[in-house]
């Protein structure tokens, strides 16, 4: 429940030991490498040219590796399913197989057949769209019964082929035979709105003939100049065209040995990312002229056997634990119990906290849990959410950030059966419908009496926003600011005690109403005298509390009522599965089989919609309830998160045991 | 002073109002409802939808974190569907005077209006959020915020209407 504590290393071998140390750092993953600033005795770590080498190799390779999975992606061989399209596949393997990833593919004989094949096959698609380009202007032409070769200008007279919309035809014909009088035109076929037309004419009159094609917009088409009529030539780009798909078809075959590698080419390029991080982490060392110094962050716990993996590798290794002084900001690590951790990812998602903060985790924790049941509220759809989440979690290789969330939606749909039991709702039903035991569990009924679920949520938005304060109340007085933790907290604190107060005594008419509405508002005077402090001057002041006192007893107003979107995600949830139930209903007397079948179909796609969009519903809103209204009081992120240099992957899982 | 009261007594229990019956008010009520907001997510979404495809012709590996983005704008339509069927179960339809049936309607309005322009600029600000996935995939959660904010008030608008339901004599 608190930032883990970390103490600096610092590491000093000899130059030929640097892959040997950076390789078991890595292979450790629990030191946070720290740059080393350039001084004078230390100046920082350049490449040598071997090194540079090794980097523009492995930048290289990473890119044959993604040339390779592009083209398997383009040229089909790697199809997915929706699902898989979701979750990505994964490879669960031993570090010491993931080191030897190269051994399982020759990645350089991969890129060059594969940048062959590639090669070809563009150019046969290109060809390809060239000669289907030109089948279909031959298509319009099969009724010419001319070789192809003639259509040009031979012996004073030219022969022309045109495509003419068939509206403009006749004025086109007029024009021709008024204005060029040597001239024949032959309509050879009409498709659609275009009429195919050859054109025949004395070479002088070229002119002529371009300006009318020009002013009646008539388009000169290009026929292949080949010894062939269209229709034969036809044939024969079918035949070509036949040609290169069976052409396609072989090389696609000849590719399909790398699609069943694809698996080992993706670990691979993970393998060479890793190479590549570990590469470049050499510039954060330090150097002189025959050693080289690594500084970085172990948290605690991973302190001692740190130092036992380093102190195996030579006897000519140095280490020095040093501790962080007021000049050093060692990143974050958080340190949770096992309930907790899982919810380490909400807080991750806002930002690192930083180093002084507290570690609202656990906070996050119980209220997300509490948000999210409300959110859900129905014992069913919990049922199947927690089941849902725990099958995934044991049969779906899953990324360590996706268990967790899943463990999050388990927790909270676990409460979320508690608010259904509470407010009457299994899985819509109607509450009047319910057997009468489940009937009298329910305390609430937020459908028809729906003011006390919407008082009860916004008292837990009170409580989750107060414990903000008490957080914030408790970082000041821990820096020793208690003027600002007595007034900017304590006043808040203050506010809500006199407001207990007086309301209890003006309900119960102990004192009269304007001595309970003075009672609640004096807090509020005080707010006004003391919390425009840090203006200078006093009319600075006097504004200065003024708008802050608005901004603090309207914001809690605000905040407070935000949280009634609680209970209006609940209650969309059941009325929903309760549309839906309805309808499924009312096919039952449609028939005995077709009903029935058609209720089921009802049933099953409606409930899973319902529990898809309020899932989303219940993640994103307990999610900004957390960030803007809780974390608002007190959160301030901008800590460095932990970073160890380790081996690290999206898709290959490394076994816990072997990592 | 009497008289001022029968004439409001008669008014607030006779069977038609404006010409229209209390049950043709209330679901003329529930109807608006469901028409803004159903049209405010068919708009937001197409917003993202145009964003998304773009992006998913890039990168169809990506279809996974739209998904989430798109849907985010559909849930105010969903909102004038509770309205609507709230409507039904809240009130009996049959016997509900001319006036009950006026004030159905206008409790209606604010799902209606608000739900509608919610979800358009919810479908925008998703639209921006799904260019921010489209660079940093890993930034889903926080890209998932930036719109729930905007649902905010049409939250607050079902809660309202709820609320106004409530006190509707029947």
């Amino acid at each position: 429940m608190a930032v883990e504590p970390v103490k600096k290393i610092r590491v000093i071998s000899h130059a030929s030991l640097q892959e040997e140390v950076l390789e078991a750092l890595q292979a450790a993953g629990t030191v946070h490498v720290e740059r080393l600033s350039g001084t004078e005795l230390l100046p920082p770590k350049e490449y040598s040219d071997e090194e540079q080498q090794s980097l523009r190799t492995c930048t290289f390779r990473i890119s044959q590796a993604e040339f390779i999975l592009s083209y398997l992606k383009a040229y089909g061989y790697d199809k997915r399913s929706f699902f898989r399209t979701i979750v990505k596949d994964k490879y669960p393997m031993t570090l010491e197989e993931f080191v030897r990833a190269h051994e399982r593919v020759d990645l350089d004989r991969a890129y060059a057949e594969c940048s062959e094949y590639e090669r070809h096959l563009v150019e046969i698609d290109e060809k390809k769209t060239a000669l289907e380009q030109e089948r279909e202007e031959l298509s319009n032409w099969t009724e010419l019964q001319l070789d192809m070769d003639e259509i040009a200008c031979k012996h004073m007279y030219c022969l022309l082929p045109l495509r003419v919309p068939v509206a403009d035809l006749e004025a086109f014909g007029q024009a021709l035979a008024s204005e060029v009088i040597e001239s024949t035109l032959d309509v050879v076929s009409e498709r659609g709105s275009r009429a195919y037309c050859m054109v025949v004419y004395h070479l002088d009159s070229l002119g002529l003939v371009e300006e009318i094609l020009t002013r009646l917009r008539v388009e000169k088409v290009t026929l292949p100049d080949v010894k062939l009529e269209p229709a034969e030539r036809m044939e024969q780009v079918d035949r070509e065209i036949a040609a290169l798909e069976r052409q396609r078809e072989g090389l696609l075959a000849r590719g399909q040995v790398y699609a069943g590698k694809r698996g080992d080419i993706e670990v691979l390029r993970e393998y060479l990312l890793n190479q590549k991080r570990k590469l470049e982490a050499l510039e954060q060392f330090g150097m002189t002229r025959s050693t080289v110094v690594v500084e970085g962050w172990v948290t605690e716990g991973e302190m001692e056997p740190t130092l036992e993996n380093l102190e195996a590798l030579s006897e000519e290794i140095g280490l020095e634990v040093i501790e962080a002084d007021h000049e050093d900001s060692p990143p974050v690590s958080l340190r949770n119990g096992r309930f907790a951790r899982p919810f380490e990812l909400l807080v991750g998602l806002y930002g690192t906290p930083n180093r002084r903060e507290y570690d609202p985790t656990w906070l996050v924790a119980v209220s997300f849990i509490v948000f999210f049941g409300f959110c859900i509220g129905d014992v069913g759809y919990g049922l199947v959410l927690v089941a849902a989440c725990l099958l995934a979690r044991r049969f779906l290789p899953l990324g360590e950030k996706v268990r967790n969330l899943l463990l999050v939606i388990s927790y909270g749909s676990l409460f979320a059966m508690v608010i259904g039991a509470l407010t009457g709702s299994w899985f819509g039903i109607d509450p009047a419908s319910l057997p009468p035991l489940l009937e009298t569990m329910a305390v609430f009924d937020p459908l028809r009496d729906p003011i006390p679920v919407m008082l009860l949520t916004m008292a837990l938005g009170l409580a989750h926003m107060l414990s903000g304060t008490v957080v914030e109340f408790r970082d000041n007085v821990k820096e020793g600011n208690w003027v600002d933790a007595l007034i900017d907290q304590g006043l808040v604190f203050l506010f809500f005690i006199c407001l207990g107060v007086a309301i209890p005594l003006a309900l119960a008419e102990v004192v009269p109403t304007s001595t309970a509405v003075l009672i609640g508002c004096a807090p509020i005077a005080l707010m006004l005298l003391l919390l425009g402090r840090s203006a200078k001057s006093v009319p600075g002041k006097v504004i200065n509390g003024v708008y802050e006192t608005y901004n603090t007893v309207v914001g809690w107003m605000g905040d407070t009522i935000s949280y009634l979107r609680l209970y209006a995600l609940g209650l969309a949830t059941f009325v929903i599965g309760w549309v839906v139930n309805t309808l499924a209903g009312m096919t039952l007397g449609i028939g005995p089989v077709i009903g029935v079948l058609l209720m089921l179909l009802i049933l099953v796609v409606g409930q899973t919609f319902n529990v898809a969009i309020n899932l989303l519903g219940a993640f994103v809103h307990p999610l900004r309830l957390e960030f803007v209204e809780f974390f608002g009081k007190f959160y301030e992120d901008g800590g460095q998160r932990f970073d160890a240099l380790k081996y690290e992957s999206k898709i290959v899982m490394i076994r816990e045991e072997d990592a | 002073m009497l008289a001022a009261v029968q004439v409001s007594k008669e008014i607030t229990q006779a069977a038609t109002w404006g010409g229209l019956t209390g049950f043709q008010w209330a679901i003329f009520g529930a109807a608006t409802a469901f028409i803004g907001g159903g049209m405010g997510s068919a708009i937001g979404i197409t917003y993202v939808s145009n964003v998304a495809s773009g992006i998913l012709v890039e990168d169809p590996d990506k279809f996974g974190s739209m998904l989430p983005l798109l849907a985010i704008p559909g849930t105010q339509g969903i909102y004038g569907l509770i309205t609507a069927i709230l409507v039904t179960i809240f009130f009996n339809l049959s016997e509900l005077s001319g006036f009950s049936g006026l004030l159905v309607f206008f409790a209606c309005l604010p799902v209606a209006f608000v739900c509608c322009v919610s979800a358009i600029y919810q479908g925008l600000t998703a639209a921006s959020a799904a260019g921010m996935v489209a660079r940093r995939t890993e930034e889903l959660g926080k890209a998932m915020v930036l719109p729930a904010l905007v649902e905010t008030y049409a939250v607050f608008s079902l809660i309202l209407t709820i609320y106004l339901f409530t006190r509707i004599p029947k």
